[in-house]
């Protein structure tokens, strides 16, 4: 990613509400803005024998284990909100610029919030921007790790979710159903973003997504449903030439049309279910997420993950344990290699090469210790164990002799997190 | 005209920050016992236009921003009895409301009550007519009146 997604038009959009808001508050009211910030400084030891890098999230391509021997670049970043109720009523405006670890292993700012919000009534918010991709939970507040228990967002659910904003628009609603609170979501918009997976320096587009979502609570109950469906292409210089390879040999070898298609250039149907349920009733903090995605093709992998965590307070201390699986819900085994015909052969070699997965079971034992002025400081340990012979996990740079490591890899994270 | 642009920031730690950085670790520790506080009021000045408020009604207001017109109004968290009042409310201890309060201000969906230790608040409360405020129902200050009420278990 090049600091920040792609897609400007209801960016656009955003920008000329702000700038119609402005002069028609006349020299009266300018209204009222606000800053909030939060940071987070972390320091990642992965132990990988210098085999792998760790990734906090998917767009990330170097880490500690195999590039450094500390990471304090992953896990941390900064990040500012301004939000400015305007002097039309009804109307706001937040921004949020946060600064992190992109996917060159640079740190720069992007742009996740950037939206005009219209708020007629308590129960009633639509916005119009850049806001957070609809995906999971806590993906409104995926950075924020004074938010949460743990260091960083599940990587379960939240890993394999590479892009961090849309662009378009999204409406909230507010009912009393009984006892339950409900906030009914619903948003369409696009993205567009540089990422470097496992096929290369891909370009990953994210075409007319539509998400509905229902976040439902009840005293300490809070469950949560939604789902996407999204037109996904992922393209990269050695997906094309796969794509290109694949299809030539299938006009002699037919097998390989379908293996194709699984590298193929066009957009392709996406769909991913979200489920969620905390309880949190002092001292105990109980939550589990779960998503299945459902994708045709190999660029964008089909797959159920879930993650649950029990937390226990003591006085400012919370000890929290966790654990978590990414399961591939699909054949990633190796194809046979045919005698003949011999251009098919190669292609289908690198095909083979292709498949990699993120098939691993994580354990996590934590603590997190409040400390005053809005710090918390964190130590968290992972335990990632590769549950398929051409899994590679969460890790990146790996080298030949890593994919479907049989002995677990321990992973410990320290974190400061700060907010104002 | 710049001068009606009013500034504000969510909570004090930021001007607290570099103090914050040298006492972060040995800072004002919540020392007495949120169980050992008596019952809690929910107060507002005598002239104000809440009657009664529902238990509802000071969740919505207090832990959801749901302010309308009013103006919530925090203890420090060192005071026993901010930290006894969420856990009445919400069934929410500190570090339960601090993550509350980080996922409401970082999706902008609302801010958290202002902050203000007890003389302050008191003064405030006699000050404005919107103040909504919190405090041991056995001590209400002159001119104010109890809303709503939040007992200990027994």
């Amino acid at each position: 990613m090049h600091g920040f997604p792609r897609t400007p038009t209801s960016l656009a959009l955003a920008a000329a509400l702000f700038c119609a808001v402005a002069p028609s508050a006349g020299a009266g009211d300018f209204g009222e803005l606000r800053l909030d910030g939060y940071a987070t400084l972390a320091a990642t030891r992965a132990l990988t024998d210098g085999a792998a890098d760790f990734r906090a999230a998917q767009f990330q391509s170097q880490g500690s284990g195999r590039s450094r021997d500390w990471d304090f670049a992953n896990d941390s970043n900064l990040a500012l909100q301004l939000s400015w109720d305007t002097p039309l009523p009804s109307w706001r405006a937040v921004a949020q610029v946060i600064v992190a670890s992109d996917t060159y292993d640079d740190i720069k700012p992007r742009a996740d919030w950037l939206y005009a919000g219209w708020a007629p009534r308590d129960d009633i918010v639509l916005r119009l921007g850049r806001y957070p991709m609809p995906s999971g939970m806590q993906s409104e507040t995926r950075w924020v790790g004074y938010s949460r228990l743990e260091v960083r967002a599940p990587l379960a659910v939240y890993f394999p979710m590479p892009l961090t904003s849309l662009d378009g628009a999204d409406l909230s609603l507010t009912n009393r159903l009984g006892g339950l609170m409900v906030r009914s979501r619903i948003a369409y918009g696009n993205s567009e973003v540089d990422l470097q997976t496992r096929v290369g320096d891909s370009i990953v587009t994210v075409r007319d997504l539509v998400s509905l979502s229902f976040d439902v609570s009840q005293g300490a109950w809070r469950g949560y449903v939604g789902a996407f469906h999204a037109d996904v292409r992922n393209v990269s210089p050695g997906t094309r030439q796969l794509y290109a390879a694949l299809t030539q040999a299938a006009a002699s070898y037919p097998p390989a049309a379908a293996l194709a298609f699984n590298y193929n250039t066009g957009y392709n149907s996406t769909w991913q279910f979200d489920f969620g349920l905390e309880y949190q009733d002092a001292p105990w903090t109980l939550r589990t997420e779960a998503i299945y995605r459902k994708s045709p093709t190999k660029l964008v992998a089909q797959q159920f993950d879930w993650y649950a965590i029990a937390g226990y307070s003591i006085g400012r201390f919370t000890p929290f344990a966790a654990i978590a699986q990414i399961r591939f819900d699909d054949d990633y085994g190796p194809q046979p290699i045919p005698a003949s015909p011999a251009a098919a052969v190669p292609a289908l070699l690198a095909y083979n090469a292709s498949l990699n997965t993120l098939d691993s079971t994580l354990l996590t034992a934590g603590i997190r210790w409040d400390l005053d002025r809005g710090f918390a400081l964190k130590a968290q340990y992972d335990r990632h164990s590769l549950d398929a012979p051409n899994s590679r996990g969460v890790f990146a740079n790996t080298a030949a002799n890593f994919d479907g490591r049989s002995t677990p890899i321990h992973v410990f994270t320290l974190a400061l997190d700060y907010q104002f | 005209m710049c001068s009606r642009l009013r500034w504000t920031i969510s909570s004090d730690s930021l001007r607290g920050l570099l103090l914050a950085c040298l006492l972060a670790t040995c800072g004002d520790v919540v020392a007495a016992d949120p169980a050992a506080v008596g019952a809690i009021a929910v107060v507002v000045r005598n002239d104000s236009s809440i009657r009664l408020m529902t238990r509802d009604e000071v969740y919505a207001m207090f832990v959801l921003d749901r302010r309308g017109d009013f103006h919530p109004l925090d203890l420090p968290e060192s005071d026993p009895t901010r930290a006894a009042f969420y856990m009445r409310l919400a069934q929410k201890n500190l570090t339960m409301m601090r993550a509350l309060r980080s996922k409401l201000v970082f999706t902008g969906a609302g801010r958290p009550p202002q902050q203000l230790d007890m003389p302050a608040l008191i003064g405030r409360l006699a000050a404005d007519h919107t103040a909504v405020a919190y405090l041991p129902a056995s001590d209400l200050p002159a001119g104010t009146r109890s809303v709503a009420v939040l007992q200990p278990s027994p």
